[in-house]
């Protein structure tokens, strides 16, 4: 057989192992590969639609079955881990009939600089190089959002690809749990998300970030700094999209934005008087730009600036959200009485 | 463009199309060209013209060597070359390095002075670029090598893309006679590469990439940190430079070799070494090499006495250190590997252990001290190397050999694993045969297992957000 008919042979060969082998740890690991899925809490007769737009956080800082039972409001939104503004528009389409739109935001949802896994998927590449060019993004910034794109098309043949973080934490887990040492590493294993109706979470969303070693809060603080690329930037993409959602918001019903608060330790970290006045400066444009949505700034209740109440750097444990629940239930009738 | 982003892999496979479809040599050897000023200026289009100016001198300068008979005014010409390479590199490189430094003499001495410092972007891979140039004017003196009278063949050897950014520095001897005949690539050839780029790519991509963010945290604040946390940061840089570095290598060697061009080896397994002298024959051989060739020999290596012979060691490798970037901090390590060099040197010359050698037990635990020791010394070269300054590397170092135990201890989940990895490596292959080039001749069977093992470990456990690779900077 000649070389170059052996190469061919090898490379459809390997290639073929390759995608096997990826699409079984994927499976195996559990790891997430489809970007959302419908949910909805609280469906019944008389009750009001509500579109809840926000990440993750939202689904962990805010318990939504107490809300819609108290409010008595059916909520529905599409969960994408890791998601933002950017993601949530190209759904705000296919919810008909709501009369309230939620859109439930924090400065890590607002980082320009954390990019959904989910992103290509999503969000059509034609929007995107619009966005890139509105907002006068760095070329590396572009360089790194178009990335995804192909990488998107590599994961129908090999799902694994670029989501190490989730076959290291995956592979970590199993053999932790083979060797009845189970210690959860959700985080670690890549974004997860959860909407539902009833109160019990998780047992590692109980854990509490002031539990962690110093170790622990090293490891989990690089992770969250190599996500962003040690930078933080609220005037991107993101931003335009948040824009678009609340411009068809005001149009189409009536708009409130939630802005959760994220970790102390997250702050100290990240949030540096600079970034701090940017976020700031970023929201204050938002609502300069449309007054009539409500704003509920749970970010700025002092309660919650602990890390007691949260499980990992920017998620809320049951007992933040407990806190938050109420709050968001106190500031909505407030805000709904001004009305 | 780096070596590992979806832009290079669509840009090298328009390169290898394209030329599958180009028959005339000469077209070949102009597409090449223009692809690899392309590829320079996807990082910077205004300094690819230093490239042209700095090629074009020393092609002229090559012509008139071949031409002039006069030794004077060949040694004139060399001159120009090395003042316009180096005088290009140094402008660049070291023009802040030595205002800040006369200002720090004149104000040490009480004397008032304007601090002048310019803002000079430091154009990728000028380091790599003017010395590789540079072997081809110094060949040509010494009459190694025939003057080529192809400008486009010249400006093909000084920039094409595989080589451009961080080496290898190949010799104008290797791989200009390359571009005068005809190469195609063929299945073998292409195997080859791709199984070298493959290695490469899992050395930056599995190992570097991921211990990076903690190695820089540990070393951006060692005064937070115990003296456990200060060795393993240690340990794990020197496993980040070595698998960025050779990744970097092996990746340029591979897309050279698929192309059909063979660059010469880099890095053979360097902390398997028994001796500081055979660490430097085994890391950045291209390097090493040409400060051994045009620096050390040029300085009268060891033939003119055995005082000059340890001063001409310590010169090269300052000037080696200096070489990596403008900082004390390189040239501390320079120097300390120079003394090291020397000090190697003498004990060699001296034998005193040489009675000893044929016992068996004594051959095993010298080879194993020999071996920690080389470490030792490459390991507190890597401290002063890699930290932000000098007293932070002092402060590193103090509180590493104190073991303080003050600091928090962080436990990498990255470093201990690649260490490992690295470690047995090292251990259980040969150290003079190149793995990657040896797997296109096993059977298939062998070929296809080794091959999808690379490819599993890329797709399962390589970062898609590459960090640019470290000797980019210098």
């Amino acid at each position: 057989m000649n070389r170059g008919l052996q190469l061919v042979i090898i490379i459809t060969t390997v290639i073929s192992l390759t995608a096997i082998v990826s699409h079984g740890i994927t499976a195996w690991l559990r790891i997430e590969t489809t970007p959302s899925g419908y949910w909805v809490i609280g469906q019944g007769e008389g009750r009001t639609s509500v579109f809840m737009a926000g990440s993750s956080l939202a689904g962990d800082g805010l318990s939504w079955g107490r809300i819609g039972d108290e409010l008595n409001l059916t909520i529905g939104g599409w969960g994408i881990a890791g998601s933002s503004p950017g993601e949530w528009e190209h759904f705000q389409d296919s919810v008909t009939g709501a009369k309230l739109m939620i859109l439930v935001v924090s400065p890590y949802d607002l980082n320009e600089y954390f990019l959904s896994d989910f992103r290509a998927e999503v969000v059509p590449f034609g929007q995107t190089l619009k966005d890139l060019r509105e907002s006068n993004a760095e070329w590396s910034f572009w360089k790194r959002v178009l990335s995804m794109y192909p990488q998107n098309y590599l994961r129908t043949l090999f799902p694994s690809v670029g989501r190490s973080f989730g076959v290291i934490g995956g592979v970590r887990e199993k053999f932790e749990m083979y060797a009845k040492t189970f210690v959860p590493l959700e985080s670690e294993a890549g974004p997860t998300l959860s909407f539902s109706e009833t109160a019990s979470a998780p047992e590692f969303k109980r854990e509490k970030v002031s539990n962690w070693s110093p170790s622990m809060m090293i490891r989990r603080l690089v992770g969250m700094r190599s996500a962003s690329q040690d930078m933080q930037g609220f005037n991107g993409p993101k931003r335009l999209a948040f824009l678009r959602m609340l411009r068809q918001a005001q149009e189409q019903s009536r708009g409130v934005v939630v802005v959760l608060p994220v970790s102390p330790a997250y702050v100290k970290e990240f949030m540096t008087p600079e970034v701090k006045h940017e976020f700031e400066q970023a929201l204050a444009d938002v609502r300069h730009s449309f007054p009539k949505v409500q704003w509920i700034r749970l970010d700025q209740l002092n309660e919650l600036n602990s890390n007691e109440y949260f499980w990992d750097l920017v998620h809320m444990n049951p007992y933040g959200q407990k806190i938050a629940t109420e709050e968001f239930l106190r500031q909505f009738a407030a805000v709904t009485s001004r009305q | 463009m780096i070596f590992t982003s979806f832009e290079f892999v669509v840009f090298f496979a328009v390169v290898l199309l394209v030329r599958s479809c180009i028959h005339s040599f000469t077209v070949d050897k102009w597409f090449l060209l223009v692809v690899s000023y392309l590829f320079y200026m996807s990082w910077s289009i205004p300094y690819a013209s230093l490239i042209l100016l700095t090629s074009t001198v020393d092609f002229l300068v090559g012509v008139g060597l071949g031409r002039i008979e006069d030794q004077r005014k060949r040694k004139l010409l060399l001159v120009v070359s090395i003042v316009a390479n180096l005088g290009v590199l140094g402008y660049f490189k070291y023009t802040n390095f030595l205002l800040d430094n006369i200002w720090l003499g004149v104000t040490s001495f009480g004397l008032s002075a304007s601090h002048w410092h310019y803002d000079i972007l430091l154009p990728v891979g000028i380091s790599f670029f003017t010395f590789q140039s540079m072997t081809y004017t110094i060949e040509t003196y010494r009459r190694n090598i025939q003057p080529c009278h192809s400008l486009r063949d010249f400006l093909l050897f000084a920039a094409f893309f595989p080589q451009l950014l961080a080496g290898p520095i190949n010799r104008a001897v290797n791989l200009l006679p390359q571009f005068g005949q005809h190469v195609r690539f063929t299945a073998i050839d292409f195997e080859t590469g791709l199984a070298q780029f493959a290695v490469g790519a899992i050395k930056k991509l599995v190992i570097s990439d991921r211990i990076a963010p903690h190695v820089d945290m540990i070393f951006a604040s060692p005064s937070n940190y115990d003296g456990f946390t200060l060795l393993q940061g240690l340990l794990g840089y020197a496993i980040q430079i070595y698998c960025d570095f050779s990744g970097y290598s092996d990746m340029a060697i591979g897309a050279a070799r698929m192309l059909g061009f063979r660059f010469m080896e880099n890095f053979q397994m360097p902390y398997s070494s028994v001796s500081i002298t055979e660490f430097w024959r085994r890391w950045h051989i291209s390097l090493s090499t040409w400060f051994r060739d045009y620096c050390y020999i040029s300085l009268g290596g060891n033939r003119i006495g055995i005082g000059r012979t340890y001063a001409n060691l310590l010169v090269t490798m300052l000037l080696c250190g200096l070489w990596h970037g403008a900082s004390w901090n390189f040239v501390f390590w320079g120097g300390l590997h120079g003394v090291s060099l020397a000090i190697h040197r003498a004990w060699t010359a001296w034998a005193p252990l040489a009675s000893l050698e044929n016992r068996p037990a004594f051959q095993f635990g010298w080879a194993l001290f020999s071996r920690l020791l080389t470490l030792g010394v490459v390991l507190v070269g890597w401290l002063f190397f890699r930290a932000q300054s000098w007293p932070s590397a002092i402060e590193y170092l103090s509180r590493l050999m104190m073991w303080n135990l003050d600091g928090t201890r962080f436990v990498s989940p990255y470093i201990f694993p690649s260490l490992a990895a690295v470690f047995l490596t090292h251990l259980f292959m040969h150290k003079d045969r190149n793995w990657a080039q040896e797997l296109p001749q096993r059977s298939i069977p062998a070929r296809v297992a080794s091959y999808s093992a690379l490819a599993i470990l890329i797709v399962c456990l390589g970062a898609t957000e590459s960090a640019p690779f470290i000797y980019f900077q210098f």
